[in-house]
């Protein structure tokens, strides 16, 4: 295997140029990390009436895109849509880095981080079942595994040239469709169970959570694809783009239906604790950090939304992109900081604490964005290697077992320079499940 | 407290680096290992408390000595106030502090007192940052907030790894040495009653108070939460809280509630009390009323 | 002649009851003069509030003085600094003029000065009823063991009681 390594450095000059900007980050994340550890968490915004940030925004944020890939799951393994399955790996990829980056969140965001292994169970106290959070980080964790191993077998497969077995692929498949509601389910849950938060309080909160990653993931995936269908041999099909954006449409309806319904209740019995919503879109006691955020997310989400309801617009391959990349910034401020907000102001005994992130903060949260894109780069391009047939291993007997390590044809040479298969196309067709 | 001045200048990469080994040296020191407080057994715990003085000793003075009394037999420890007779001098406040060993800088106070309008008990609408000459102030009264030992506690509840548990006298207690500091607590809180030390703690050792419980007034760390006791190292002993005795106007009170002679339960009998946020049901076992 | 124990027996008796009085004198004299609390039928102990007057027995001076009759005299040299307002009474309202050594409540009774808290009792009658279940008024010591209370002027001047006011500690930082 270790020849494929340097292999997935190799590039073009913007790929090069791509992975330095990524290491640039994650150098400049740690510098301000070891910052963090040095000092506490007294180099971030965050204070009591305001103990969650960025970090915890993110890791919601992305929970939610690792969450999504069952959208590329469900179409192509339970509907045998085609053009989905084609690309269903790079949607596994993408989970796995996102859930890298949310365990990396939540590391980084305690505050005695040399205390990790009290988390571990059986090693330390995991409080299970009564705390979300320790909900949370196994199914984290359960599903960072799957999204491995799925990948890892179709790859393997692939690699040696033979088809993925269904009775193997299929469980896991149910098995990650079913897993992927339950993290952000879970994490969803870390939050609208808290009855002191009564912004955070209320049962569409999970649902929402749902459609919102059905939003982003989708946003993010049909980003990526383009990017790879125009930098890499691999051809993208339009018509998976197009149904991403189909379910990233309905997605974005619902996530707003449930953001008016949410609204609507808050605001026409004006209890008491419409004071959350009424800071963010309007602010309180003249704190408005919040309001022009929120109003830019809504109106992009909203935007997109009526775009997007017309085919014209919807199936346009170029303006997708305009519109997933409002959809991302949206649903981020909206999911990531909006929702933070909304719990913390008013605090919990009426204090108004605006937080500000910190260029430390801003530092570290983009260096663990840097690490998961470097990651799914790197991942992205040993997938895209594979599946194009570029390198592969020697056909094994079907009687091996799948999670062996095949050997290389030119295993034995020098450099390790692997084959490169002319039929590249005819390989990628190929791939195909009973 | 640093400044963003003295984060650029020390934001060398060499002065980075330099913490890495004593990061190192910590992860192998045997408080590393420490293990949860009720997972150890008596022999495991004696020399944790040694360690702990050694460290505290050689910190602040040789006075210290770190008890973990154990909560006495039926009691249940619970806290009056009368809200008409609290004048929101915030003497409760500063005396938990002396008492409590909590950071001067940044400050962390246990005690949260909060002027309200007359007319509204809406939390929202309080202030805790009022400054008068002299207090009452006409048309106010005063709230003084602090963790309010719910008998059905949120924070413990969402603790990932069980470092927060209600001991068998209802107090609400915490294994600093076990907290992660993910902070989940401060936001399950409905009271604010959960403070958290972002940098290490400032405490000058003239002002530290010897008399220490592993549960209670030990001084904190750097990540980790903490929160009012009821003076544990007091109550466990048969003293008042600090606050209690703080009090010049005696709006506090104190006692056992599984003692039907005792005074909060002869407030309970004979006063309307209420509690707050009762809607949640944590059932706090800190009563106000308006005696 | 054989020892026999029966010939001291009496004779133990008689030292034993004399220890025991001569004991039990000493030991009250000396809680008297430190002014140590003496129990009571409240909740709580109370200290004897005759320690603590600078000028008691008020017969000290008072034997000799007669009793003033009219509202003038409540500015007289010796009690200058007292000036009375509370409610609309004046010192004979509470001060028994008979025997100067106690006071008088509001039904006349003469009270003296160690339960004083049933003077004020006569017209605070809520304040009072909660006073001796420990509700009313700070206590000390200790929860479980001898609670310490106080008498009502010890927290509230009686010729002129005020709500109390204080200058707060300052406030907490802002966080951040």
């Amino acid at each position: 295997m270790a020849h494929i390594f340097p292999l997935l450095l190799k590039g073009g000059i913007g790929y090069y140029l791509w992975l330095s900007v990524l290491g640039i980050a994650i150098a400049a994340g740690t510098v301000a990390y070891i910052f963090q550890v040095r000092y506490g968490l007294i180099i971030t915004g965050m204070r009591d009436p305001f103990p969650w940030g960025i970090y915890i925004g993110n890791f919601t944020f992305l929970v939610g895109i690792a969450a999504a890939a069952i959208l590329v799951m469900i179409p192509s393994y339970l509907y045998h849509y085609q053009p989905l399955k084609e690309v269903c790996i790079i949607g596994e990829l993408l989970a796995a880095s996102s859930i890298i980056m949310c365990l990396l969140f939540i590391v980084l965001d305690l505050g005695r981080p040399d205390r990790f292994w009290h988390i571990i169970p059986l090693i330390g106290q995991l409080h299970f079942p009564q705390s979300m959070m320790a909900w949370d980080c196994l199914v984290l964790w359960g599903y960072l595994l799957l999204n491995l191993i799925i990948p890892w077998y179709i790859l393997t497969c692939k690699y040696q040239g033979r088809q993925p077995n269904s009775r193997i692929l299929m469980p896991l498949v149910y098995l990650s469709v079913g897993w992927a509601i339950s993290i952000h389910t879970v994490t969803a849950f870390i939050y609208s169970s808290l009855s002191a938060v009564p912004s955070w309080y209320q049962a569409v909160m999970t649902p929402r959570f749902l459609a919102s990653a059905f939003t982003t993931g989708p946003a993010i995936l049909i980003l990526i694809l383009q990017i790879i269908g125009r930098y890499t041999k691999w051809p993208v099909e339009k018509k998976a783009l197009f149904k991403l954006s189909e379910i990233m449409t309905i997605a974005l309806f619902f996530n707003l239906f449930m953001f008016g319904a949410e609204i609507f209740l808050e605001s026409y019995a004006k209890s008491s604790h419409f004071v959350h919503r009424q800071y963010l879109l309007f602010g309180l006691h003249g704190h408005t950090a919040c309001v022009i955020p929120t109003w830019i997310s809504i109106a992009l989400q909203v935007g997109c939304l009526t775009f997007l309801l017309f085919p014209g617009f919807r199936y346009n391959p170029d303006l997708l992109n305009l519109f997933c990349g409002g959809i991302f910034a949206g649903v981020w401020f909206d999911k990531g900081i909006g929702l933070i907000a909304a719990g913390f102001i008013p605090s919990s005994i009426g204090e108004i604490f605006e937080y500000h992130p910190t260029l430390p903060e801003i530092i570290i949260t983009l260096g663990i964005w840097a690490i998961g894109l470097f990651i799914f780069t790197l991942l992205a391009r040993l997938a895209i290697l594979i599946e194009a047939g570029d390198i592969r291993g020697v056909r094994q007997n079907q009687s091996e077992k799948p999670g062996q390590k095949p050997d290389v044809k030119s295993g034995g040479k020098s450099d390790g320079e692997p084959d490169v298969q002319p039929k590249a196309q005819e390989a990628l067709r190929s791939r195909k499940v009973k | 407290m640093i400044t963003r001045r003295e984060f650029i200048e020390k934001s060398a990469l060499g002065a980075s680096l330099l913490t890495l080994p004593s990061l190192i040296s910590g992860c192998l020191s045997e408080g590393f290992f420490q293990n949860h407080l009720k997972k150890m057994s008596r022999e495991e715990l004696d020399r944790a408390i040694q360690r702990m003085e050694k460290k505290y000793r050689r910190a602040f003075s040789e006075q210290v000595e770190v008890r973990a009394t154990p909560a006495q037999e039926d009691v249940l420890f619970g806290m009056a106030l009368d809200l008409s007779k609290c004048i929101g001098c915030r003497r409760c406040a500063k005396s938990c502090v002396r008492e409590n060993n909590q950071s001067k800088d940044p400050q962390i106070e246990w005690i949260d007192v909060l002027e309200m309008k007359r007319g509204t008990l809406e939390l929202d609408r309080g202030d805790r940052y009022y400054q008068h000459e002299a207090v009452p102030v006409k048309g106010h009264f005063y709230l003084p907030i602090q963790c309010q030992q719910c008998q059905n506690p949120p924070c413990v509840k969402v603790c990932p790894v069980k470092a927060t548990w209600k001991e068998p006298d209802g107090v609400v207690v915490i294994d600093y040495d076990w907290c992660i500091g993910c902070r989940y607590c401060l936001a399950a809180c409905p009271y604010g009653a959960r403070k958290y030390n972002w940098t290490s703690p400032s405490l000058a050792a003239n002002e530290m108070n010897p008399k220490m419980h592993y549960l209670g007034n030990r001084p904190r760390d750097k990540g980790e939460v903490e929160k009012c006791t009821f003076c544990l190292q007091r109550t466990r002993e048969g003293r008042y809280p600090a606050c209690v005795e703080a009090c010049p106007t005696g709006a506090r009170k104190f006692g056992n509630l599984l003692d039907p002679e005792s005074v909060v339960r002869q407030i309970l009998a004979e006063k309307n009390v209420f509690v707050l946020k009762p809607e949640l049901n944590t059932q706090p076992r800190f009563y106000y009323y308006f005696g | 002649m054989v020892f026999e124990w029966r010939f001291i027996r009496p004779c133990f008796w008689v030292i034993a009851v004399l220890f025991l009085v001569l004991f039990g004198i000493s030991s009250n004299l000396f809680a008297q003069s430190s002014g140590s609390f003496i129990q009571s039928s409240l909740p709580f102990q109370l200290p004897a509030r005759e320690d603590a007057l600078e000028a008691y027995p008020c017969t000290g001076c008072h034997q000799d003085l007669p009793a003033q009759s009219t509202e003038d005299g409540a500015t007289s040299q010796e009690h200058n600094q007292i000036s009375v307002q509370h409610g609309g009474l004046w010192c004979l309202d509470c001060h028994e003029p008979e025997d100067r050594d106690t006071l008088r409540a509001i039904d006349h009774r003469r009270v003296g000065f160690s339960d004083m808290e049933q003077l004020c009792g006569g017209c605070h009658a809520s304040e009072y009823r909660d006073w001796s279940k420990g509700i009313h008024g700070k206590l000390l010591g200790s929860w479980n063991g001898v609670r310490l209370g106080l008498r009502c002027v010890e927290c509230h001047d009686a010729h002129r009681p005020e709500p109390m006011t204080l200058k707060p500690e300052p406030p907490p930082h802002h966080p951040g």
